[in-house]
């Protein structure tokens, strides 16, 4: 019976927990290596390489992720991705929807709990936890501000999978500290429930044994 | 090394923009050549700087603030350059801006940085630029060089764009056209036939001296690719 794998980064599967299927065999993965896409792109390599067995399915629950995803292959198994450019997408419930709160203002800065809370609950939107270790207060402030240029409003999104109370509260106050607009989008798990449904159609990328992930299987039009 | 030289190294290194610029002034009150004080305060800060970030020891706001500190020194340096008549820095001029729809800036702003400390004359037309105004600007500026960046997959077929409206106006020939950001790959700046690729802001300079000294009055030439993704 054909086995399906979930490598799944922590920031998206926060926003799914409770709709992953029973029978998916998890891997979770820290957020941490987005920082250095090349790096991320290695160990998602490694991950894929290290799953025994053949003609299962690996689902990755990574946006494009500043490539990260690119060339990324499998000889034995059918890797399965979301056709989005960025994981906010996923939570939008679809890459046009994200598009339309983008189009909306450009310098719209998207949050969702894993982009504000850490896992072990210290506060590290833009890094700031390290910021302040680093520098200290005031050039952690000065440093933040500095990243958020060109930016308008953050967007806390809304999965309805767990209770946004006190990540709005801690976005509100956020976007006070560094005078940007505050707004909420309403999310939807459907492009989630999709890839893990195995509805598979035009918003979710099939690549198969041997196949390398491709820029272009992103450009392909999903809306 | 001159005194100044090495402070204006550590402001670098430091982001210190008005102790940059101060000292950038100094030396060309104290006769120091430019061209000295560039390589040696403000190149080698930023190839340090360089270093730093891709080896995880220097942050991102570090490099941000060094560049900012170096592109000003720069234009002191330069404008004391071309006062005096000399051409000793002019690498060429590049048009360097974020794509249309999106505003992220700051690898553009980094690459205007150290084009600009290696002599290169940097127009930058800022955030969400239409296809337009970069061939505007290149047309009016006689730039070699237009650098366009974006983070955002969705403001890639803008690139695709740019490309096929200089084809449509019958001067591809005259400009070399360069691709950066995140999503940007060897492989998407083959399709689309741009004319280069580094993968970071200093491979960049590498890029830029190669594509200015090339000839393409023959036709077009193959796309110089810097620093492959590891994939």
């Amino acid at each position: 019976m054909r086995k399906t794998y979930l490598i799944i980064c922590e920031t998206i599967y926060v926003e799914c927990e409770s709709i992953i299927p029973d029978d998916m065999l998890v891997l979770k993965q820290d957020f941490t290596l987005h920082n250095k896409p090349d790096l991320l792109r290695e160990h998602l390599q490694e991950i894929i390489d290290s799953i025994p067995g053949k003609d299962d399915d690996i689902v990755l629950g990574y946006g494009l992720c500043s490539n990260a995803t690119v060339g990324l292959s499998s000889k034995s198994h059918r890797l399965i991705l979301p056709r989005i450019h960025d994981c906010i997408a996923l939570f939008c419930g679809s890459q046009s929807c994200y598009n339309r709160h983008k189009d909306e203002a450009i310098g719209t800065f998207f949050l969702t709990k894993r982009f504000i809370e850490s896992e072990d609950g210290r506060f590290h939107l833009l890094e700031y936890d390290t910021y302040i270790e680093r520098y200290g207060e005031k050039l952690a402030h000065k440093y933040t501000k500095m990243l958020l240029t060109h930016y308008e409003r953050a967007a806390l999104v809304d999965t309805g999978e767990y209770d946004t109370a006190p990540y709005k509260k801690l976005a509100q106050e956020f976007c006070e500290r560094y005078e940007l607009d505050y707004t909420e989008i309403t999310g939807d798990q459907r492009l989630m429930v999709k890839l893990f449904s195995e509805d598979w159609d035009h918003e979710i990328i099939i690549v198969k044994p041997g196949n390398e992930v491709t820029l272009l299987d992103y450009l392909t039009d999903a809306q | 090394m001159s005194d100044l030289i090495n402070k204006l190294y550590e402001a670098v290194i430091e982001g210190e923009e008005d102790d940059a610029l101060e000292i950038a002034k100094a030396s060309i009150e104290a006769g120091l050549e430019p061209l000295k004080v560039i390589r040696g305060g403000i190149q080698a800060a930023m190839d340090l700087m360089g270093d730093q970030f891709e080896n995880g020891e220097a942050f991102l706001p570090e490099l941000m603030l060094a560049g900012d500190a170096a592109t000003l020194a720069m234009e002191v340096l330069l404008a004391k350059i071309k006062e005096d008549g000399g051409e000793g820095a002019d690498s060429g001029t590049v048009v360097i801006g974020v794509m249309a729809g999106d505003h992220h800036d700051i690898g553009k702003n980094l690459v205007r940085a150290i084009l600009s400390a290696n002599g290169f004359k940097v127009i930058d037309l800022g955030i969400d630029v239409g296809v337009r105004d970069f061939i505007e600007t290149a047309k009016r500026e006689n730039a070699k060089i237009i650098a366009c960046s974006t983070l955002i997959t969705t403001s890639l077929p803008y690139q695709k764009e740019l490309i096929e409206t200089l084809d449509a106006m019958k001067i591809r020939e005259k400009y070399q056209v360069i691709l950066g950001g995140g999503p940007v790959t060897p492989q998407w700046t083959n399709m689309i036939k741009a004319d280069g690729y580094s993968n970071t802001a200093s491979e960049c300079v590498e890029l830029c001296k190669q594509l200015v000294s090339r000839d393409l009055e023959g036709g077009a030439a193959d796309p110089i690719i810097i620093g492959a993704l590891n994939a």
